[in-house]
């Protein structure tokens, strides 16, 4: 069996960077693990740092989802972040949506939407226009804007 | 077109298998391969009176062939779904073929979901199958898939294909996902005798 992922704590935050092939049992511990996590206390927020991921099906993108809504009943927000075009392109597709789940393009946003104002890499008023700070897109239509990228 | 009886179908059949090599309980799992084509051939064109009719009969032949054997004569793979860890090898048998085909990142990614939701509906409702990835020569490049099981067989397949169907266990979503997310779709499913599911991704 393999072993589980490794979930770190930074600034409050739990970080798990997916960077294996995800099995079912795997998806079950993570689950599991991080609702443990965060019942540990002074969690303010999960990020799943997907760019190690190379296959979405239905069953890990709903448990990914799942993970995400029960963080939420427990008070935390989750972000999905550094999805591959090709997945998001593939979940869309596939009518699989990722309702409620917030998603960015890469870990600095990610990490930014959940500690606003804490890293500072870059000021915000050199950030592009307005956007929101916790990105309330969809995943899909995230993956929307992929699609349009890569024709260009 | 020529007429041979099921008689004498089935010894040239036999003597062609005998010249070829090819054991007669090996034929399912061998596919009929060239040689055995061209010992079936030579066994007709005793039988056959018309130089047309064999070129037809050979013809037809070979295209049984072709689907089998891609241009680099690649071997298809055949990834048995035994266990829950089947889901993630065939997952990653999936992905090599792809690649090594040639297929784009995008795809590959089609290519894999659908090979894990394929393994995934096996393991979970039948059980136990096999998934066969084989390269396409002609008419178009790409990567075949056959899914195989024996299970209980799936009931209320139409609404399923209609997406008028949301399961208890999952979404609903595997089967559909396979159709939308391949260029050739097809499900034959009978209850208590199995599923099989053919799936073909052409190269660009
Ligand atoms: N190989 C099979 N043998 C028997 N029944 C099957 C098989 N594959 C699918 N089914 C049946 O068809 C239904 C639909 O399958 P499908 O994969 O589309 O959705 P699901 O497995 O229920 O959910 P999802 O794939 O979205 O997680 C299943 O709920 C199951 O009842
Ligand atoms: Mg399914």
């Amino acid at each position: 069996m393999a072993s589980a992922i490794p979930i770190i704590r930074l600034y409050g935050l739990l970080l798990v960077a997916i960077q294996v092939e995800l099995s079912d049992a795997l998806v079950k511990s993570l689950r599991s693990d991080l609702g443990r996590e965060i019942q540990k206390g002074e969690v303010r927020g999960v990020v799943l740092e997907l760019s190690g991921v190379d296959t979405f099906d239905t069953y890990i993108a709903r448990s990914l989802r799942d993970i995400a809504q029960i963080a939420k009943l427990m008070g935390v927000e989750t972000v999905l972040t550094g999805l591959d075009p090709g997945i998001a392109i593939t979940l869309v597709e596939m009518g699989m949506q990722l309702e409620g789940v917030t998603t960015t393009l890469c870990l600095e946003d990610a990490l930014d939407a959940l500690l606003p104002g804490r890293l500072g890499c870059r000021p915000r008023d050199e950030r592009e226009e307005d956007a929101p700070l916790l990105d309330e897109r969809t995943s899909s239509e995230v993956a929307l804007l992929d699609l349009d990228d890569l024709e260009d | 077109m020529g007429y041979v009886s099921s008689i004498t179908a089935d010894s040239i059949l036999k003597a062609a298998l005998r010249r070829a090599g090819v054991a007669a309980g090996d034929l399912d799992e061998r596919g009929i391969d060239e040689a055995v084509v061209r010992e079936i051939g030579r066994g007709l064109s005793l039988f056959l009176s018309s130089e047309a009719d064999l070129r037809e009969s050979l013809a037809k032949l070979s295209a049984l062939v072709t689907p089998r054997v891609g241009a680099s004569g690649r071997a298809p793979i055949t990834i048995d779904i035994l266990t829950e860890t089947s889901i993630v090898d065939a997952r990653l048998q999936a992905r090599a073929s792809a690649r090594g085909l040639g297929f784009d990142r995008t795809d590959q990614a089609r290519i894999t979901t659908v090979v894990s939701e394929l393994a995934r509906n096996i393991f979970s409702y039948a059980g136990t199958g096999r998934i066969v990835l084989s390269e396409l020569g002609a008419p178009r490049a790409g990567l075949g898939i056959v899914a195989t099981d024996a299970g209980p067989g799936i009931p209320n397949l139409s609404q399923i294909l209609v997406g008028n169907y949301r399961s208890r266990t999952g979404m609903g979503l595997g089967i559909l996902a396979c159709k939308r997310l391949m260029d050739a779709f097809e499900i034959t499913s009978a209850a208590g005798k199995g599923t099989t599911v053919r799936l073909a991704k052409f190269l660009p």
